[in-house]
């Protein structure tokens, strides 16, 4: 890895407000491309709208935000849109597939609506992913650990710089949790960084970064956790 | 348009597609009036130019209206000294009736050189005698083929005080029977020559014919010139003397009742598609898109923007509205097209397939107003959910 790029993620004192009052006071983030990190959080911390600042949906209200060393506050909302499509994979807790694109079309529906140029990279992702036989399904027809299975693959087959995943693995039986967890691992290894949002301390303590968010404050956790797991 | 409408259109039930049936049945609508207006009009307008119309004047006597000249013996005198006049056929009206057998009361005209009978039998002479007849096939259930050429007598009402009357019988050799479907003056009507007409209209006034020609003066006449070019400067030397006289061709250019109906209906046609589709286009896209905001949402993950999420819904209202307006126009084409056969039964004239074509501005309107109207209704429907993040509306959904 050439130590002179820029990271894939560098947040500085990002924060959002809606307008009911909730959202993120401060978050301070570095991700080195191929770093997985964890976010972990009491429900309602800012962890979803922490995921939707760095996957350029929601325009945080101060602070910046560099995708490999581009200023994003800088870029106007189609630019951060393209930037979206090419750079930033998302896997989200409540929002699942397409639900008129086969399973495969989902895929490739990262790459924009020509899916049939992107069959092969699709069919060929789910097939590594020991999902080949559902290549042609309709995606009402998958269970929900398929659905979301195929919405890790969605976001992780364009090798985009960033993976954002929003709680991946909830819902899934360990089986099912562990094949998503090694495709995030497989994703990072091929250079993405990964963030992913989990309340699971297993999944948690399988990446290499685990942050912390409370009340809107984004903070490390090694030292703590490290702590604990010792003590456990 | 956004290449993803032509997947959520083909796919996706909670599309803008569901506007297409309705769009499709008033696109029908329209072309098939405005074929069958078209068919009608100019098998008109080709009758009753065809029979010389383009060199008539037809002079008015509007009873009762004082300024109108009534059509007189020695008024139709002048009109007949008009420059370019050739010819003043008067029409009186009044009617005749069964002597012998049958039960038929039949009216009475002067056959006029404007009238373009469609003789089915027998033939009329270039100048009707006077007494010679020309009868419908059939009227009022008596079937006049078996009477053909053979001189026939006939009733009709001599008036002999103000509320009194007798039944004279004139004697009339039957020279051509024509189709009864054909009813430019009305059904069951009997054409004489002009002497014999007025002598029953002047006799159902109880009045000798000279008089009755002098005085009351025939209900229409027909003028006929030379030449097309003389019909202008004759109807002007006419109105200035006086007479109510207009063009004949003009009368079918723009036949006021049945054909300005017409037109109006598809004018009004062509305003319902349009605000149908730009309403149907408002309440769908606020339906759909509000349906829809789950997926709109994780479109806005892979990178959509909200300018394209519209995209999506304009690309769905054009190919709604175009697949409206082309299988509409297809099949309102059609139809129209099928209806020739009984729309000519309808008017007794002929109609060619090509006349009931609909005109290009009908077939336009119908091609185009459906996805016009649906994108404009789509932009206006979808503005309000849309003005907000499909991301943010549908977390907060859920
Ligand atoms: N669309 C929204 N409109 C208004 N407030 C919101 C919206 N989404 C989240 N919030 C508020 O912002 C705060 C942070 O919400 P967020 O969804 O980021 O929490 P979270 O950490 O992801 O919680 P969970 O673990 O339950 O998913 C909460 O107080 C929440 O009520
Ligand atoms: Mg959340």
């Amino acid at each position: 890895m050439n130590t002179a790029s820029p990271p894939a993620v560098a947040a500085e004192g990002l924060a959002f407000s809606y307008a009911s009052g909730g959202g993120l006071t401060r978050a301070d983030l570095t991700l080195e491309a191929g770093a997985m990190a964890a976010v972990e959080g009491p429900s309602g911390s800012g962890k979803s709208t922490l995921l939707a600042l760095l996957g350029l949906i929601l325009s945080p209200s101060a602070g910046s935000l560099h995708i490999t060393g581009t200023d994003t506050g800088a870029l106007a909302p189609a630019e951060r849109d393209l930037l979206r499509q090419r750079s930033i994979g998302i896997v989200l807790q409540d929002l699942g597939l397409l639900p008129f694109l086969s399973a495969w079309e989902n895929v490739a529906a990262a790459f924009g609506p020509r899916l049939g140029r992107h069959r092969t990279a699709a069919r060929d992702l789910l097939g590594d992913l020991g999902m080949a036989q559902l290549a042609d399904s309709r995606v009402t027809e998958l269970s929900g650990g398929q659905r979301q299975r195929i919405a890790v693959a969605r976001a992780a087959v364009k090798q985009p710089v960033l993976i954002l995943a929003d709680e991946p693995t909830s819902g899934l039986d360990p089986k099912t949790a562990n094949s998503v967890m090694n495709s995030l691992r497989s994703c990072a290894e091929r250079g993405s960084a990964v963030l992913i949002v989990t309340h699971d301390s297993t999944v948690a303590g399988a990446c290499d970064q685990r942050y912390v968010l409370d009340e809107g404050v984004l903070s490390t956790a090694h030292k703590e956790t490290a702590r604990k797991e010792n003590l456990a | 348009m956004s290449r993803w409408s032509l997947y959520t259109w083909k796919r996706d039930g909670r599309s803008l597609r569901r506007a297409l049936p309705t769009l499709t049945v008033l696109a029908a609508l329209l072309t098939t009036s405005a074929g069958v207006a078209a068919g009608a009009a100019e098998a008109v307008e080709r009758d009753v130019l065809g029979s010389g119309g383009l060199t008539q004047i037809e002079l008015s006597s509007f009873e009762g209206e004082e300024s109108v000249r009534p059509l007189t013996t020695s008024a139709l005198q002048d009109a007949e000294n008009a420059p370019g006049v050739r010819q003043v056929v008067a029409d009186y009206s009044s009617g005749l009736y069964a002597e012998e057998d049958g039960t038929y009361d039949l009216t009475s005209h002067t056959l006029t050189p404007g009238d373009d009978l469609p003789v089915t039998k027998g033939k009329v002479p270039a100048e009707l005698g006077r007494s010679e007849v020309v009868l419908p096939a059939v009227a009022q259930g008596t079937d006049f083929a078996p009477l053909l050429g053979r001189t026939v007598a006939f009733g009709y009402t001599k008036a002999t005080g103000a509320a009194s009357g007798t039944t004279a019988v004139i004697k009339l050799k039957i020279v051509a029977l024509y189709d009864p479907t054909w009813q430019a003056d009305g059904p069951g009507v009997a054409y004489l020559s002009e002497d014999t007409a007025a002598l029953l209209a002047a006799a159902r006034a109880g009045q000798e014919p000279e008089v009755f020609r002098d005085k009351e003066g025939a209900q229409s006449a027909t003028v006929v010139v030379d030449h097309q070019k003389q019909v202008a400067a004759a109807t002007k030397t006419l109105q200035d003397d006086g007479f109510s006289a207009s063009p004949v061709s003009d009368r079918v250019r723009n036949l006021p009742g049945l054909f300005g109906a017409a037109d109006l209906a598809m004018r009004v046609g062509v305003l319902i598609l349009a605000l149908v589709a730009i309403g149907l286009g408002v309440v769908r896209a606020a339906d759909s898109t509000r349906a829809r905001i789950g997926q709109f949402a994780i479109l806005r993950i892979l990178g959509s923007g909200r300018p394209e999420l519209r995209r999506i819904l304009l690309g769905e209202a054009v190919l709604s509205g175009g697949v409206a307006g082309v299988v509409g126009v297809a099949v309102g084409t059609g139809v129209s097209l099928a209806l020739v056969s009984p729309l000519s039964d309808v008017l007794g004239l002929p109609i060619k397939l090509t006349d009931a074509l609909p005109g290009p501005g009908w077939v336009a309107a119908a091609l185009l107003l459906p996805a016009l109207g649906l994108a404009v209704g789509t932009l206006l429907g979808s503005r309000e959910v849309l003005r907000r993040d499909p991301y943010l509306t549908a977390r907060a959904h859920s």
